[in-house]
């Protein structure tokens, strides 16, 4: 069974990043900051840090995880991860003072936000689906379809800055930011404990590198699946998941071309394989009049090579923790994973009218993946179900990366 | 029209940088660029009529543009670089930002008070009739790390991150229709670029327009932008449905065709021309 060959890559995968991850917390060791880092456990600190030095990085990896690979120019602290944090759920980086990151990235949803398109802080709608950020370390390309966008720290410059569309509305008020958050204590602390050695924190540099060290820890390993992959706890599974688990593995269905790895992801960057690029698929969703065109402001990676067979090549998403992100699809087109897989059973979605006539499973320049498969009722209700074994409840509710601002509960 | 523009030569003649005249050595050079609109001096915070084909009235938002690579050139053709002054906010290495609004009206919405419409170097001392910039940023600083750039590289207001670089000129009004009002933005940049942006990145389409200013005053004198200019041939009352509003340099953005064209640049299968939009003063 394919499975079971793929987990055995997964194990032996770890075994080589062990090196790896001890390398990592070496480095972090002796570099990181100005005062020694020092060998302190990792501690959980109170959200308010105190100003005594860069707090050394462990890694807290699910069991089969390699460890991520770090900018080299932004080694993990803890300073610095409790500083992304707040700033990742801080209104006052949007120009209308009530929409932070975390407005289209809610944790409870993987970091996705439940709207086929995302909304911006003026209410501008994006042309695409808002991406979950679980395990966003591992892969080598950020977006649904733009191939430079390799780093975090530089990609969420789009969000915070881009006015096409608008996100969080901040072209030209970063002045304005800044006296907004130097203003207050919480972040002269944040901002003087995470970036030690500078004169003046406040710099756009040091936000970006902030939210990014937040972004890269929010690692999701702890499903069901795992348990029962991982930890050999065989009632982790349903009868029915462990049914889809076979269908999901199977040449018939032929999902982990671009839902391969630990990550369930078409490309798994860490520190032991750091040139992995994303390839960019497309999977015949669209194929507007027979002529391979995807709608006008959805090109696919078309947008930045121009050629024509990248119209509608999109980035394949991880699927961990996919039961709770619907809707699906680059521009949150399918409303169901019943639906996606009926979608792939058929090989692309026919559009019968209007004006994005046309059927997606003709497509010129669908992916050779895409061939289409038979499957019962019963059977998909089993993908399905295999599919939410991939929910890591843990993950979905840990307070570490939860909103620091929201009122406790107890 | 015409008047107006007699005017605003008038205006900078008496601008004009008094460049140094001694022999040898390096000589200070100023170049002063002053812009249009509605055939009068642009301004914020005050409306401009008669704007392009429809003639609408316009309320400034933003204009700020990278100018690069000027060049005085002598009567017997030889160009030499202006060196410009690295004055730690407007200029760096090669490339200078003119920034004509104030952070008035419309224009606080992202505008600073601040205002630069004068490029400042040194040439050896010589004889020049001409000048040569290209709008834009050079493809060596294009797609360098912006939170991390010196000024004038760090103004967000002309960061374009998701095309991993920056856009070269932004003009943005807000537009009036009877009752309604929209806005038409003019944002000018590389697009489709590929490759390895800290190294050999490639940008099919690199969007630099080509100023070469040969009636040039002696090599004394000033830049007018003609901000009318850019829209002949364009209705800024309206735009193309499901497009930005106005010409963001999309490759597939039809609003963006005519405009394009009096910059100079190739679109959609147009071949690049002579610009229109800067001339001598």
């Amino acid at each position: 069974m394919m499975y079971w060959g793929f987990i055995s890559s997964i194990r032996r995968s770890c075994s080589n990043n062990l090196l790896a991850g001890l390398l990592l917390l070496g480095a972090l060791g002796c570099g990181g900051g100005s005062s020694s880092g020092g060998s302190q456990p990792p501690e959980r600190p109170d959200p308010a840090p105190t100003p005594s030095g860069p707090t050394a990085w462990v890694w807290d990896l699910p069991p089969g995880f390699p460890v991520p690979r770090v900018p080299a120019g932004n080694p993990m602290t803890e300073e610095k991860f409790q500083l992304g944090r707040h700033l990742f759920y801080e209104t006052k980086l949007s120009v209308t003072e009530d929409t932070s990151c975390s407005s289209c990235h809610d944790q409870s949803r993987a970091f996705t936000d439940g709207k086929p398109r995302a909304i911006g802080a003026t209410g501008e709608v994006h042309p695409r689906n808002a991406q979950g950020l679980a395990n966003i370390a591992y892969a080598p390309t950020l977006t649904w379809n733009n191939p430079n966008e390799t780093s975090l720290a530089n990609q969420l410059l789009t969000p915070l800055f881009g006015e096409d569309p608008v996100e969080l509305g901040l072209s030209g008020l970063e002045n304005l930011v800044f006296e907004r958050l130097s203003d207050e204590e919480l972040y002269q602390e944040l901002f003087g404990a995470a970036f030690p050695d500078d004169v003046d924190p406040f710099t756009i540099e040091n936000l970006a590198m902030a939210i990014e060290v937040f972004e890269l820890a929010l690692i999701s390993g702890r499903s069901p699946y795992d348990r029962f992959i991982q930890d050999g706890d065989a009632d982790a599974l349903s009868e029915g998941a462990k049914r889809g688990m076979e269908h999901f593995f199977s040449e018939n269905l032929d999902c982990t071309h671009c839902h391969g790895g630990a990550n369930f992801a078409s490309a798994l960057n860490h520190e032991g394989n750091q040139s992995d690029r994303t390839p960019f698929e497309n999977n015949g969703l669209y194929n507007i009049g027979g002529t391979g065109n995807y709608p006008a402001d959805n090109q696919g990676l078309y947008e930045f090579s121009g050629r024509e067979r990248d119209k509608g090549r999109m980035k394949p998403p991880s699927l961990r923790n996919i039961c709770v992100t619907e809707p699906y699809m680059h521009d949150g087109s399918i409303a169901t994973l019943e639906e996606v897989i009926d979608h792939y059973e058929r090989g692309g979605t026919r559009t019968d009218s209007g004006p994005l006539a046309g059927d997606g499973r003709d497509s010129p320049n669908k992916s050779d993946f895409i061939t289409g498969f038979l499957l019962s009722r019963e059977g998909k209700a089993d993908v399905v179900e295999f599919l939410c074994s991939l929910t890591d409840d843990e993950f979905l509710a840990n307070p570490r990366f939860s909103d620091p601002f929201a009122p406790t509960s107890d | 029209m015409f008047s107006i523009r007699n005017f605003s030569l008038a205006l900078l003649m008496s601008l004009l940088a008094a460049c140094g005249s001694s022999s040898g050595g390096p000589r200070n050079v100023e170049i002063d660029v002053s812009a249009i609109l509605g055939g009068e001096p642009f301004a914020c915070d005050r409306l401009f009529e008669g704007v392009g084909d429809s003639s609408a009235t316009v309320d400034p938002i933003d204009l700020r543009l990278y100018v690069s690579e000027v060049e005085l050139v002598q009567e017997n053709g030889n160009a030499v670089s202006v060196d410009l002054t690295q004055d730690g906010e407007w200029q760096y290495q090669n490339v200078a930002l003119l920034d004509f609004e104030n952070g008035t009206g419309l224009c606080g919405q992202r505008g600073t008070p601040e205002t630069n419409t004068t490029i400042r170097g040194t040439v050896p001392d010589g004889n020049y009739t001409a000048l040569r910039f290209v709008m834009g940023v050079p493809e060596t600083l294009n797609h360098i790390d912006a939170a991390t750039a010196p000024s004038p590289l760090n103004k967000t207001a002309l960061w374009w991150n998701w095309n991993m670089g920056y856009k070269f000129i932004r003009f943005d009004m807000e537009v009036f229709d009877g009752d309604a009002v929209s806005e038409f933005r003019v944002h000018i940049g590389s697009t489709m670029c590929e490759g390895d942006m800290a190294g050999e990145a490639i940008c099919a389409n690199p969007n630099r327009t080509q100023v070469d200013l040969v009636e040039w005053n002696g090599g004394r004198g000033s830049v007018l932008m003609d901000l009318d200019s850019i829209f002949v041939g364009t209705d800024v009352q309206t735009n193309l449905p499901d497009t930005p509003p106005g010409c963001m340099s999309r490759p597939d953005d039809g609003d963006c065709g005519p405009i394009f064209g009096r910059f100079g640049l190739p679109f959609m299968g147009s071949a690049a021309s002579e610009q229109k939009v800067f001339f001598p003063n």
